[in-house]
């Protein structure tokens, strides 16, 4: 008999509308351990994880839907965030200050998250661009686009771009992304093409994560199964299929250690596995609604560590859970 | 002689003569004036002359008369006061003659047995003979050869110290004993006059005191350690002349050379044997064996500390200070004692001693801190003291620890940081802890501990105003300083000197001591042994408190440390796990179950407790085992010293205390929602104490600024309701101490405490109902009913009140007017006439928007969807099968109806969903219900009478007037004992209630006339008093609605005077009411007709 699954240890609340993205920043031992959440209603919420309590607002979308959270530059010192207003915004955070300092156009509007990459020098951003199948690259530096990569006329994979996910590669850095007709494809950045292609799922993907390490890769999508593939010498193959009881899995994500699994779903629940062979651990109950973002914080010491779900219930739940 | 000594002698010759010759009172007075006349060189001149009749009349065999004696002892001593003897035969002969007066003819060692008058001024004038002697004098009286001399005047003197009663005489006796020893306080004036005693003098003096040194120590003694009644001044007195003379007798100096004895024998080399055999010689033995002695006599008077006066305290001080500095090497083995009788004060409450203690003991340091630091001394007697501090407080009374905790409060005091030796200690640290936690054993026999319940624990019939004022918003009850006593009521001693001096103790200890060792041992001790955990709390936040000394006296406080912080952040883990903090404090309501709370119906204002017992005692499960009421004292007691414990957390950390607010608020809120009166009270204490600490202006303000925390701990609650069944009342009392501002904030947890009634209304609907109950009553208190608008709402009616006859025309043109419509026959116009305006005016305004949106209402107040969702839960609980929910339904029923009075949109439809289980309820099995029920229609036919007129007439009347009148037959009847039953009861709501229910609800003609006659029987005086009151009320209201079916209904039964037409035309009217002016009738029904007219 296994334990029963625990409960938050806190619960967010306070965010007003669906919570749409998440991102930790815990990594520097000094400063207030932070994590960021974003809102349908464009609104960024710093929540000081020791008090709990948001420490202000970062409206810079106009009212326009949070997309996504990340990190970038220097020692992942600088937030940005990606709003349905067609921009990247990089926030400038020090010293109490709360200003966007650069805000990047990005082409199209769909729902697919942005990826920060390197390729030679430059650092790049990936981004789903304004026709089908496209993916728009600028330069952040410039802040201009500067390539697209366009799958041939006609071929698979074919409608929107869902995700994208960057693969340090030795010496092409490939970059994955993840179709609305189900498919995963590895595009070389330097070539401009498509080394492999994964028919995936039948449902669009709505979310994928990826292990550099391993070269492993997770993807969730509208049906009810969750597929890990492999992706060797730029070769994809589909590795594991686990079936959920309800489709739909709007958000996955692998822990900092490779160990663990999570995934958000329309039914509500997070579910829990191992990353090694994908056995199921646990699943969370807590939310009213679609579990639309989770993040795993990345606390130096292992035992702080958390889990943060944000949902459709304007909740955002912290778990403590397998850190030990 | 001079001129003036001669004309002094001239003065003085006749008036001596006279007194010779004449010996009265008068003669010796008028020497006295004349001597006072005289300047102080003549009179040392003439000095022999004028004493002389003085000495004569002394000498006298025969006694003279007192009042003589006393008129003489002042004139001789104001002679002496005024000039030096420089005879001996003047010395010895007044002394001796002295001595006799003083000392009783039968027994020479007691006092004479005369007026207490003559006796002082005895003791006054051998003060002033001695003063006054020459030291050469001195050399001489105090030889070997007088000796007896000396003894005689000193056990005389003695006695008389110890068994007067007269405060003057013996503080006078106790002076001249101090003076006859040469250890006098010199007063000021005479300072100059008088150096020092001569060292050989002194030496001598020393010597022959020595014999005395037993009787005198002894007896001052007693002196000192007498009872308080003899006064201060006497103790103060006797203190310092036995530390004098023993300062004097056991000096270092005089001790140091033995020259002194060898001169001494040489001195007196004539003086015979037994003479010799009586004196002392200050040899070593000697020495080693009085100290011996002495060292009792000092460890007895060291118990004087606990005197109620600071000077005999501070009397003690110098007494310890004198010995000490006087005689460092002869009473080495008194040196403990004394310096005990010194740290015991370092604490005092009189700065003038303390002071003083400190200022001896420095400079007692100072001056030994060579041979043996006084630190070691102190640490030792600290260790010793430590070692039997147990058993101390165990066997010794409340003045003996007193005395015991001030000295190891002074130590502790004195040693301040040094004193972590002790506790580095294990053995003594587990001893002075075992001592402390012996000691502050608390009571727990008070049956009121656990018997005192939260005012408002029981919910029904508490009305919203009553419950809201259980416990103020900002300020702590009235009673909230009563309340430490209550919970510090120890087992061991009653003094609360004694707690102030153990808490001092124990901050002493958190200030100089290590905190963690310190803390890590008594959260051990806390842990080990339940019977130790309430006074380890106690003392561990003691601990705390002194960790900043902002609480001691005299020492800088300081912040706290960052290892403070950590230590409170696991102390607070400690008393709020589960283990610590859910402890069952009734035997009825446990945690683990509280929906088996038995309601506390005592509270509840409608509903005396010995009706309702018969009927609820099954509700109340026997429980397996019964937990002795002292079990549950002793977790009430600890809930609140855990209680106390963080407020003292936050008083430690002040503003940093916020951080810990995240863990800690929601089990104090649990807490304040407590049944238990003390755990509430003390928990509502603890929040007072965090707001000042942390900066909030009230209570409200703590609350809605931490409300997500709280929020978030409901709601993970309600989660696991089972195990966390208070849940609920966190938010009760979260909505019973905040203000309006909340509400958005705990909409959350509301709508969770709905979802979870959902899920459990089974069995846990009564802590739930009881959640909701507050948060409508709190919804009523913060948006109070529109008044205005309930007054304008009764319309004016009554217009043809007006008397006349021009009034009756009027009448008739309008029930014509009115039948005719009735009709149809006529109006047609009117009417048309009426639609065509409003359909017009409709058009008018009707622009588009309008058109589009015709349904659209404005948004509803979240406060108004609140109560909605509440009622919702009513209408399907209100069927419940547990009486006990029924009757708390409908009691929150009326809150919600209350609340949505100013909201007609809302209530109309909810009143219209409600009616069809509430109806039933007029028919429940319990008359309670019933009872209950009938409170609710008739605040439902204040809220919105028109609407549920319909119904009421129709299913609702008949009911209540079927049970009235067949009721009344049985009331008739019954007895006294009637009152006590509920059936009584329910006549009397219903009665009462259906006065203004009927004005409510504007009832016509025919059912005016249907209550009336269900409420005629009632009018008869056969019937209790209560219930012909309610009827007369009733028919006052029916009165008001038609007053002409009341009079012809009363007039059918008792008509007082049969009503005479008006005009011969009329016909006679008959009614067929009795004129008699016996009938049962007949009182009730004059008082009604009087009004009517």
């Amino acid at each position: 008999m296994s334990r029963p699954p625990p409960d938050p240890v806190f619960v967010l609340r306070g965010s007003d509308v669906a919570v749409s993205c998440l991102k930790f920043r815990c990594r520097e031992a000094d400063s207030t351990k932070l994590l960021f959440s974003g809102t349908a209603g464009g609104k960024i919420h710093p929540w000081d994880l020791q008090t709990k309590r948001s420490l202000g607002v970062l409206d810079g979308h106009g009212g326009q839907g949070v997309l996504s959270l990340g990190l970038c530059g220097e020692d992942n010192a600088v937030l940005y965030s990606q709003g349905r207003d067609g921009t990247v915004a990089l926030w400038d955070l020090q010293e109490g200050r709360n200003n966007v300092s650069h805000r990047i156009p990005v082409p199209a509007v769909g729902f697919c998250q942005v990826e920060m990459f390197s390729h030679g020098t430059g650092r790049l951003l990936a981004a789903a661009g304004a026709s089908q199948a496209e993916v728009a690259v600028m330069d952040l530096r410039s802040k201009k686009p500067v390539f697209s990569l366009q799958p041939a006329e006609g071929c698979s994979p074919q409608g929107m771009v869902m995700a994208l996910k960057a693969a340090s590669g030795s010496d092409c850095s490939p970059l994955l992304a993840a179709y609305e007709d189900g498919s995963v494809a590895v595009w070389d950045v330097k070539q401009r093409q498509i080394v492999s292609h994964l028919r995936a799922h039948t449902e669009p993907i709505l979310c994928m994560d990826y292990d550099q390490e391993q070269g492993k890769g997770i993807t969730g999508s509208a049906d009810n199964k969750l597929i890990v593939w492999t992706n060797k010498d730029g070769q994809l193959a589909t590795k594991q299929t686990v079936e959920l009881s309800n489709p739909g899995l709007s958000c996955v994500k692998i822990r900092g250690d490779r160990k663990l699994v999570v995934t958000g779903g329309w039914d509500h629940l997070i579910r829990l596995y191992g990353w090694k062979k994908m056995k199921p651990l646990a699943v969370l109950d807590y939310h009213t609604d679609t579990v639309q973002c989770v993040d795993f914080s990345d606390h130096e010491n292992s035992v702080d560590r958390l889990l943060a779900a944000g949902s459709k219930d304007q909740r955002i739940s912290l778990w403590s859970i397998y850190n030990q | 002689m001079s001129e003036s000594t001669k004309e002094a002698f001239r003065r003085l010759r006749p008036i001596c003569v006279r007194l010779t010759k004449e010996q009265t009172v008068e003669n010796v007075l008028e020497l006295r004036r004349s001597l006072e006349e005289t300047s102080e060189e003549d009179l040392q001149q003439l000095q022999e002359y004028a004493l002389f009749p003085l000495r004569i009349m002394l000498k006298q065999k025969q006694r003279a008369h007192e009042r003589l004696t006393q008129a003489v002892l002042e004139c001789m001593t104001h002679v002496f006061q005024h000039t030096h003897v420089h005879h001996w035969d003047m010395l010895e002969d007044t002394f001796t003659q002295l001595c006799v007066l003083l000392s009783s003819p039968a027994n020479n060692g007691q006092v004479a047995d005369i007026s207490e008058e003559v006796k002082l001024a005895v003791v006054t004038t051998l003060k002033s003979l001695l003063l006054a002697a020459d030291s050469s004098l001195l050399v001489s009286l105090y030889s070997v050869r007088r000796l007896p001399v000396i003894g005689h005047a000193v056990s005389v003197l003695l006695s008389a110290a110890e068994q007067e009663s007269a405060r003057k005489l013996r503080l006078e006796t106790l002076e001249c004993l101090m003076v006859l020893a040469g250890c006098h306080s010199d007063p000021p004036d005479l300072e100059a006059e008088r150096p020092d005693l001569d060292p050989s003098l002194q030496r001598q003096i020393a010597d022959s005191f020595a014999s005395f040194l037993p009787g005198i120590t002894m007896t001052l003694s007693r002196v000192i350690m007498g009872d308080a009644k003899q006064g201060h001044a006497v103790t103060v007195a006797a203190t310092e002349a036995w530390s004098r003379i023993v300062a004097m007798v056991m000096s270092d100096s005089s001790l140091g050379d033995n020259e002194s004895q060898q001169s001494l024998k040489s001195h007196d080399t004539d003086v015979s044997e037994r003479l010799r055999s009586l004196q002392v010689r200050r040899t070593e033995d000697w020495c080693s064996s009085t100290v011996e002695k002495l060292k009792v006599l000092v460890e007895r008077i060291a118990g004087v500390v606990t005197h109620p006066s600071w000077r005999v305290r501070l009397a003690l001080v110098e007494f310890a200070e004198r010995l000490l500095m006087n005689c460092t090497k002869s009473l080495e083995r008194c040196t403990s004692p004394l310096l005990q009788v010194l740290v015991s004060q370092v604490g005092d409450d009189y700065p003038q001693v303390a002071d003083r203690c400190r200022q001896v003991l420095g400079r007692y340091s100072e001056a030994h801190l060579g041979s043996r630091p006084l630190v070691e001394i102190l640490e030792e007697n600290l260790h010793s003291l430590a070692t039997s501090l147990p058993r101390l407080m165990r066997t010794a009374d409340d003045g003996k620890k007193l005395s015991t905790l001030t000295l190891t409060h002074g130590y502790l005091r004195l040693l301040g940081p040094r004193m972590t030796s002790l506790l580095n200690s294990a053995p003594h640290l587990r001893r002075l802890s075992l001592a402390l936690v012996q000691v502050l054993e608390l009571d727990v026999t008070d049956v009121n501990i656990v018997g005192e319940r939260t005012p408002g624990a029981g919910f029904p019939g508490v009305t919203v105003s009553s419950t809201t004022s259980a416990v103020p918003l900002d300020c702590p009850p009235a009673g909230q300083y009563v309340l430490t006593n209550r919970t510090k009521r120890f087992q061991h001693f009653q003094d609360p000197r004694i707690y102030q001096l153990l808490s001092q103790i124990c901050q002493l200890l958190g200030y100089y001591g290590d905190l963690s060792l310190l803390v890590d041992h008594f959260l051990d001790l806390c842990q080990q042994s339940s019977l130790h955990r309430k006074q380890a709390v106690l003392i561990l936040s003691q601990i705390l408190l002194g960790s900043t000394g902002t609480e001691i006296p005299e020492v800088p406080a300081r912040p706290p440390s960052e290892e403070t912080t950590d230590i409170i952040c696991s102390l607070l883990e400690e008393y709020i796990s589960p283990k610590n903090w859910h402890l069952p404090t009734s035997s009825q309501s446990e945690y683990i179950d509280s929906s088996n709370t038995t309601p506390d119906w005592s509270s509840g204002a409608t509903l005396p407790l010995k009706d309702t017992s018969d009927w609820l005692m099954p509700r109340s499960s026997p429980r397996g085992q019964q937990i002795s009421y002292k079990t549950l004292n002793s977790n009430v007691l600890l809930i609140c010293l855990q209680l106390e414990g963080i407020g003292v957390f936050s008083k430690v950390l002040g503003e940093d205390f916020k951080v810990f607010l995240i863990q800690s608020l929601y089990p104090v809120l649990e807490k304040l929602g407590d049944d238990s009166a003390i755990i509430s009270e003390t928990a509502h204490a603890t929040l007072v104490s965090v707001c000042v600490s942390c900066g909030y202006g009230s209570v409200a303000r703590l609350i809605a600024e931490n409300a997500d925390y709280l929020v978030n701990d409901i709601s993970l609650s309600l989660r696991h309701f089972s195990l966390h069944p208070r849940a609920p009342h966190v938010l009760r009392v979260m909505l019973q101490h905040s203000d309006k501002d909340i509400l958005p904030l705990v909409q959350d947890a509301i709508e969770e405490i709905l979802l979870a009634l959902d899920q459990h209304y089974e069995s846990r609907s009564v802590s739930f109902l009881r959640v909701l109950k507050s948060l409508v009553g709190a919804i009523n208190r913060w948006f109070p009913v529109n008044k205005s608008e309930e007054q304008t709402q009764r319309p004016s009616k009554t217009s043809w009140d007006v008397e006349g006859p021009q009034s009756i025309r009027d009448f008739l043109v309008e029930y014509h007017r009115t039948k005719q419509l009735a009709h149809g026959l006529l109006g047609d116009d009117d009417i048309t006439d009426v639609e065509h305006d409003g359909k017009e005016r409709t058009e008018d305004s009707g622009n588009e928007e309008a058109m589009e949106e015709p349904d659209k209402k404005p948004e509803v107040p979240v406060h108004v969807k609140n109560v909605l969702e509440v009622l919702d839960r009513c209408r399907h609980l209100m069927s419940s099968g547990d009486p006990w929910v029924r009757l708390q339904v409908l009691d929150l029923t009326c809150e919600g109806l209350v609340a949505l009075q100013d909201s007609q949109d809302q209530l109309l439809p909810q009143v219209h969903q409600l009616w069809k289980p509430f109806v039933h309820r007029m028919e429940d099995s319990e008359p309670l219900v019933i009872l209950k029920a009938f409170e609710t229609l008739c605040i439902m036919g204040k809220v919105c009478g028109d609407f549920i007129r319909k119904r009421v007439l129709k299913e609702v009347w008949p009911k209540v007037t079927t049970f009235l009148t067949n009721q009344a037959k049985i009331s008739q009847k019954a007895g006294p004992a009637y009152t006590h039953t509920v059936a009584y009861r329910l006549q009397t709501a219903i009665l009462d209630g259906l006065g203004p229910l009927c004005l409510k609800l504007d009832i016509g003609e025919t059912q005016v006339d249907l209550i009336a006659s269900a409420c005629l029987p009632y009018i008869s005086t056969r019937q209790p008093a209560k219930l012909q009151q309610a009827a007369c009320s009733v028919f006052d209201a029916l009165v008001q609605l038609d007053s002409d079916v009341v009079w012809l209904t009363l007039c059918d039964v008792y008509c007082p005077a049969v009503p005479q037409p008006p005009h011969p035309c009329f016909t006679q009217v008959k009614v067929s009411g009795s004129t008699s002016e016996k009938s049962e009738f007949a009182a009730n029904i004059s008082l009604l007709m009087d009004k009517l007219r």
